[in-house]
């Protein structure tokens, strides 16, 4: 399990200052669906019993209708929890030296990346949308000098101010590391 | 007359627990090796798995009052002479 006071290759100076996670309409969104998907067999239930209660309680239909149940019942309960999980593991972990970038796509994807505060050049903050602008959320793309120059960071909480507070972090680390960073400006 | 015995439907749902025991094991073995160390993870994984213990539960309630055994008719040579 990650712990995020420590975390893997700290180094002793390093704390870590925050970490990110999708906006939590996300989760509510998933939510919302789940509950649909819960109200489908409940609502079939209730017509098929005020219309023709018969039609389930034959020798074929009632065993039908009960395992069909429960395998739609775990199936989504499965289909929830797997959706929460992929919101829960995807996470931006800022310390004062690095970016720790950690993307879960689906059960059997995950992407783990590490970015140098010293070596970023550009964060940008996009929100785009009526409900991105009503509930305060958009995306973070962070350009590096590294050679995977880009990472987005989809429907973060409030991304400008997370990009100023970024940059900031930013700039304290590029003074810590002037040296290194002139040299890979100039390139010597 | 074709029959199936009822239990076809059970080996079937059999088939597929299987299939659903493998993705939520491997869906928690995902939480607890890369998850954070916080009470919202495990609690996240106990109700999850209490959730599937009741499902399974009221399912084998309702699945043990079937007669598995009894045949079902599927096809029935006098029904089907009607279309010819």
């Amino acid at each position: 399990m990650l712990d995020l006071n420590h975390l893997p290759n700290q180094r002793e100076f390093e704390k870590t200052l925050f970490s990110l996670r999708r906006h939590w309409i996300v989760p509510v969104a998933i939510t919302f669906v789940f509950l649909i998907l819960v109200a489908i067999p409940i609502i079939f239930y209730l017509l098929v019993q005020s219309t023709n209660p018969t039609l389930i309680q034959g020798t074929v239909s009632w065993p039908l209708f009960v395992v069909g149940l429960s395998t739609y019942a775990l199936a989504i309960w499965l289909f929830y929890f797997n959706s929460l999980i992929d919101y829960y593991l995807d996470v931006w972990i800022v310390t004062n030296e690095r970016i720790i970038v950690i993307e879960q796509k689906g059960l059997f994807s995950r992407t783990i990346a590490e970015l140098k505060l010293y070596r970023i050049q550009d964060v940008k903050a996009e929100v785009h949308g009526i409900i991105p602008t009503l509930f305060d959320f958009g995306h973070i793309t962070i350009q590096t000098a590294a050679e995977e120059t880009h990472f987005t960071f989809k429907q973060i909480p409030a991304p400008y101010k997370i990009s100023r507070k970024i940059l900031e972090v930013v700039e304290q680390d590029r003074e810590k590391h002037l040296d290194e960073f002139k040299s890979e400006q100039t390139g010597v | 007359m074709i029959t199936a015995p009822l239990y076809v439907l059970l080996i079937l749902y059999a088939i597929f627990l299987l299939g659903f025991a493998f993705f939520s094991l491997f869906a928690v073995y995902h939480l607890i090796k890369f998850g954070f160390r916080t009470l919202g993870n495990f609690l996240m994984i106990f109700i999850f798995l209490g959730m599937c213990v009741i499902v399974l539960f009221v399912s084998w309630q309702y699945i043990n009052q079937i007669d598995w055994l009894q045949n079902v008719v599927l096809f029935e040579y006098g029904n089907a002479t009607q279309y010819f």
